[in-house]
């Protein structure tokens, strides 16, 4: 199986974006970080800063990496195993049940509790990422292929952003409904 | 080119499908807003004259010392939306706006009376703001007990007969713009409407059972 050049290069991109946006938030309140990697209670104590610290290092180094042909599908694999050991760490804490635990996928103005949602939207990037490990199959570039990888780059971001404020409005939607 | 052209429509039908969940997500979590959200209206007090009682008819005197005739057929076919308010109320001047909106947009037309009582030297600022605006700011005691205002900030609204229509302690727009809209739908407050509709909404239902 192979991906064609252009879809490559937009996913790329938008991954690389991701992992921007992530780690900005991560660095910019880097204390908030730490309460809720702690929260997620899969790490002993003396771990959570050094843990803290590695999962920022890592997506700076992937959102560096990913846009590049020549550094972009080994950063692909590290993009899809930090995604799974994310999507990891939600499961868990779904299976305990723990549903008004803070994402921290987020800046904390979009306050995501945890939900099947987090995993649906994990599990997209996840084949997004894998999707960057299969070899590219090339072939002659047309001006169409120009569009195609910025329409491709705007509406993935905008999806993106749209499904960060459903999710985070959603509980809120539910819960006051409810009562 | 064929193949750019096979991968821009592949990619385009995959952004119709996400574009598609995220519309119908939207409009789950706009429904259910939809839902919850209950008109806001003015709070109906009891006291004072009801509403589809004659207006009391007062002859006053304006801050600036012009004749002003509150109540009774107005001259002009005009109605009249009353303000009750004063300068230390924070609420009343949050509303103030749109007192400003009534008076200059609505059709028919609406003269709008600020209403106050107390000290002249206390008002003079903000009289000075309405004089500025050209609506009228009259002092009298006389009109708030003969409406027996107890809570600012507080609206009447007469229509051109004289008749009190609607009337309530206005907080934010929407109450002040719940008075005009419950003279237009002919009922005595929101809490009126709100009763109406639940009793259609039921009358509906047991009536699609039978």
């Amino acid at each position: 199986m192979t991906i064609d050049p252009i879809i490559a290069a937009a996913l790329r991109v938008l991954l690389a974006l991701l992992f921007a946006a992530a780690v900005a938030h991560k660095v910019a309140d880097f204390a908030a970080f730490r309460i809720v990697l702690h929260d997620y209670h899969l790490l002993p104590l003396a771990m959570v800063t050094p843990a803290t610290a590695i999962v920022i290092a890592t997506e700076i180094g992937l959102a560096a990496a990913l846009p590049w042909p020549a550094t972009g599908s080994t950063a692909a694999w590290a993009a899809v195993a930090l995604l799974a050991i994310y999507s990891f760490g939600i499961a868990i804490n779904l299976l305990r049940g723990r549903r008004t635990l803070e994402c921290g996928c987020a800046p904390s103005t979009y306050r995501q509790p945890l939900s099947e949602w987090l995993l649906a939207r994990n599990a997209v990037s996840i084949a997004a990422a894998f999707a960057l490990t299969l070899p590219h199959a090339p072939r002659a570039l047309a001006w169409l292929d120009a569009v195609t990888f910025a329409g491709m780059v705007a509406a993935g971001s905008a999806a993106w952003v749209a499904t960060q404020q459903l999710l985070a409005l959603a509980p809120r939607v539910a819960v006051r409904g409810a009562s | 080119m064929t193949t750019a052209l096979a991968v821009s429509v592949a990619v385009l039908w995959v952004a119709v499908g996400v574009l598609a969940i995220v519309v119908l997500a939207l409009a789950r979590q706009v429904g259910v807003l939809h839902e919850r959200v209950a008109p806001a209206g003015a709070l109906l007090t009891r006291a004072g004259p009801a509403v589809g009682d004659r207006a009391p008819v007062l002859d006053l005197r304006t801050f600036d010392g012009v004749a002003l005739t509150v109540g009774g057929v107005s001259v002009a076919a005009r109605r009249t939306l009353l303000f009750f308010l004063s300068p230390s109320c924070p609420v009343c001047k949050t509303v103030l706006p749109t007192l400003l909106s009534v008076a200059a947009g609505e059709t028919p037309a609406i003269d709008v009376v600020l209403a106050s009582d107390g000290r002249p030297e206390e008002h003079a600022a903000l009289a000075a703001e309405f004089r500025a605006k050209a609506l009228p700011y009259v002092l009298s005691t006389e009109l708030g007990l003969a409406y027996q205002v107890a809570k600012l900030p507080y609206a009447v609204l007469i229509d051109a007969d004289g008749v009190v229509r609607a009337k309530g302690i206005v907080n934010t727009r929407e109450h002040v713009e719940s008075l005009i809209e419950a003279e237009r739908l002919g009922v005595a407050s929101i809490q009126d409407y709100v009763a109406s509709v639940e009793k259609r909404e039921v009358a509906s239902v047991t009536g699609g059972r039978a």
